[in-house]
């Protein structure tokens, strides 16, 4: 296993995407937040993405979260849908800088 | 005379020439006046001189200020009062914003300069509601706010438009064109800490017409308080617990209004009728 220069783990079977520790998650009312103690950003997530996001800690790839979110959700879309909604949110994740 | 304010266990001390002045001085943040308080060394120095006032507080590491009148004295003093204030309760969230007691809940305001907090503010003391402050606004650990009683900034245009007289403000000298209203002598201080009822993102609009009110997210809520977040007291990280707190707690409105009385009376109904 070893760390590549985006910061995130990987092993022979992908990358296990590793949020960053500082980052703080938390639920508000209805949808969940993520702040970036450095940018001060606040990001809005979803369900779906705030389960991704709980995800990312280093020890799943991306068909692992894929798997998981089709087990926690109840009226899970097909695999194929899922794997881009978890594409497009890690992609957002890395984009905004969250992930190690 | 020293004069001394706040928290008994940290207070902030102003030495003063005199009674007269010292009666000045208790004027600025009257509900946070320790009447016989016996503290150490105060924290600022008003000194008169030969030219006029010396302001000097050795511990800010600032060169002493000369001023030739005691409104420009006092106006910096205020303002370095709130520095200490801010110093002395650091383990607060500090918001940029106004406020006033609907029922033992706080509906606040806030916006950027010129979105008329302050004529919220006066229009509200002057229709006899209770005000948080016009600018600070702190937020503690069990997401309630109090505000630092600072006096109300009110300028020309605004005194006519409110129909007051010069003469019953604080501070009324010909050398300065803002004065001071203290809302004592309207709706008064709301003092103590309050649940937040609701939150008012405010802009004064150039369109004559009716107020405008619509929601906004609690998401949007949390963004907006970040965003009015004062540089003193707790980091925006340690802050967030609280503004989410706030969040959670409060509704959310976008303000936008012409007539600060129109806008207020629009705002308090608003926030009336959402109250459980």
């Amino acid at each position: 296993m070893g760390r590549s220069d985006a910061g995130v783990t990987e092993t022979d079977s992908g990358v296990r995407p590793q949020g960053r520790e500082d980052v703080v998650f938390r639920a508000l009312v209805d949808e969940w937040v993520l702040f970036d103690p450095v940018s001060h950003q606040l990001h809005v997530l979803n369900n779906v993405a705030a389960v991704i996001w709980n995800l990312c800690d280093g020890s799943v790839d991306e068909d692992g979260m894929v798997q998981a979110l089709q087990e926690l959700m109840e009226d899970a879309p097909d695999v194929a849908t899922l794997r881009t909604h978890v594409g497009e949110t890690l992609e957002a994740f890395r984009r905004e800088g969250l992930l190690r | 005379m020293n004069v001394w304010f706040g928290d008994p266990s940290r207070p902030v001390g102003v030495s003063t020439p005199d009674g007269d002045i010292a009666r000045e001085v208790a004027g600025l943040f009257r509900p946070l006046l320790l009447p016989g308080h016996a503290g150490g060394e105060p924290d600022i120095h008003l000194r008169r001189t030969g030219k006029g006032f010396r302001l000097v507080e050795p511990a800010s590491g600032e060169a002493p200020r000369q001023f030739y009148g005691l409104p420009r004295a006092l106006a910096r003093l205020e303002y370095r009062v709130v520095l200490l204030l801010q110093g002395r309760w650091a383990d607060h969230a500090f918001l940029h914003g106004a406020g006033l007691d609907l029922g033992g809940e706080a509906l606040l305001w806030m916006g950027p300069s010129g979105a008329g907090k302050s004529s919220l503010t006066l229009a509200a003391s002057l229709a006899g509601w209770k005000v948080l402050g016009d600018d600070c606004l702190m937020v503690d650990a069990h997401a309630r706010v109090r505000g630092i009683p600072r006096l109300l900034k009110v300028v020309g245009p605004q005194l006519k438009r409110m129909g007051l007289e010069k003469s019953r403000t604080v501070l009324p000298h010909p050398e300065v064109s803002e004065v001071w209203w203290d809302p004592a002598r309207s709706g008064g201080w709301a003092e103590g800490a309050y649940p937040v009822h609701a939150v008012a993102r405010i802009a004064w609009v150039r369109e004559t017409g009716p107020p405008r009110l619509a929601p906004m997210s609690a998401s949007e809520g949390v963004r907006f308080l970040l965003d009015n977040l004062l540089p003193a007291g707790l980091s925006p990280a340690a802050s967030l617990d609280r503004l989410l707190g706030v969040a959670r707690a409060a509704r959310f409105v976008d303000l936008r209004f012409h007539e600060a009385k129109r806008g207020l009376e629009a705002l308090t109904a608003w926030a009336g009728a959402t109250q459980g």
